[in-house]
């Protein structure tokens, strides 16, 4: 039997294929039940003004010890900004700078998001890209969302993006993987790890991504807005290990007309 | 003297520096002995990202536009 290796990105070793965002949630509560059932261990964050008024925290209720932050530049339309919360979230993600932890509880990590349009929110991949070369040269390590554009995913990897992130649709949009073929055309290229960041509604959804063969898949809205998040996350995370297992598997080619599943031969009245 | 804090006039003493303006408002100081640092906050100064460790020595002045930001839910 085919045995899975486990993602890895920059040379670290992730416990899951699923990574989830931590936005839109009713209440901190289902937040942290739905990050549990998902069995992620990498969650995005975004970075914004201080909010003085705010009672809780974020940060509160999320286990650092268990899940990785990755802070993103979400809400970002030109790559200067987007290069000024990456470095916030950076100096914000270190948590202790003594000498015996302060390396570990460093992260250079950093979902790279530079949006060209309010109403699609598809990504400017200009900037994107700019962005990911100074980045690069700055010592983040960048996954970076992306057009399903196998074209941009090249140049991305080739600007030193640890990980390349096509949508599957529209931020939000629940509306799945509305180009497979080009998500295959990435992947057949890729030298780093593909994940679908963007677009799942659904456990189909991320089954269908992960049975593509794309490395991991990156959801929020999908889990936060779900009537019942907790048991979507659940839902989410069995589709993710269902979709790798039949990737894995290598399912059966497509055909026109039916194959019979018993045998035609001793059939009686022949 | 005045500076604009998130983007909005806010009024502090002459000479203030970071951790003073922190403390302003109202977050936990860094402990200037360890070099802990609130968690999750980060401080910018005039578009450039001021280190933990440089809070207390970089002082403010007139006009001077600053940043500060935390982790919040994102997708």
């Amino acid at each position: 039997m085919v045995t899975d290796k486990p993602l890895v990105i920059a040379g670290v070793e992730l416990g899951s294929r699923l990574i989830l965002g931590t936005g839109k949630y009713a209440d901190f509560a289902t937040m942290e039940a739905a990050l549990a059932a998902s069995g992620t261990d990498m969650v995005t964050v975004a970075v914004r003004r201080v909010d003085l008024s705010a009672k809780e925290s974020l940060l509160t209720h999320i286990d650092r010890k268990r899940y990785r932050l990755l802070p993103n530049t979400a809400g970002c339309y030109t790559a200067e900004d987007a290069l000024r919360i990456a470095r916030l979230g950076r100096e914000a993600g270190v948590f202790s700078n003594t000498a015996a932890d302060g390396a570990a509880a460093r992260s250079d990590w950093v979902k790279l998001e530079v949006i060209g349009d309010t109403r699609t929110l598809f990504p400017d991949a200009q900037a994107t890209l700019e962005a990911t070369r100074t980045l690069v040269g700055e010592g983040f390590v960048v996954l970076a969302y992306t057009n399903d554009d196998p074209v941009m995913a090249k140049r991305l990897e080739e600007a030193g993006a640890a990980a390349v992130m096509p949508l599957g649709s529209p931020i939000g949009s629940g509306r799945g993987i509305l180009n497979p073929t080009n998500i295959q055309i990435i992947l057949e290229n890729a030298k780093v790890p593909i994940i679908v960041d963007a677009g799942v509604g659904t456990a189909s959804d991320v089954a269908v991504a992960m049975e593509l063969g794309v490395d991991g898949v990156l959801l929020n809205t999908g889990v936060a807005q779900a009537k019942d998040p907790v048991l979507m996350a659940e839902a989410m995370k069995h589709a993710c290990m269902a979709g790798r297992k039949a990737f894995l598997a290598g399912r059966i080619p497509k055909k026109l007309h039916a194959a019979a599943s018993s045998p035609q031969e001793g059939r009686i009245g022949g | 003297m005045r500076i604009f804090l998130n983007g909005e006039p806010f009024d502090c003493e002459a000479g203030a520096n970071c951790v003073t303006l922190l403390a302003r408002m109202g977050l936990v100081p860094p402990d200037l002995e360890t070099g802990q640092v609130p968690a999750g906050v980060a401080l910018e100064l005039n578009r450039k990202v001021v280190p933990a460790r440089k809070l207390a020595e970089q002082r403010l002045s007139e006009g001077d536009r600053v940043e500060v930001v935390s982790f919040v839910g994102g997708g």
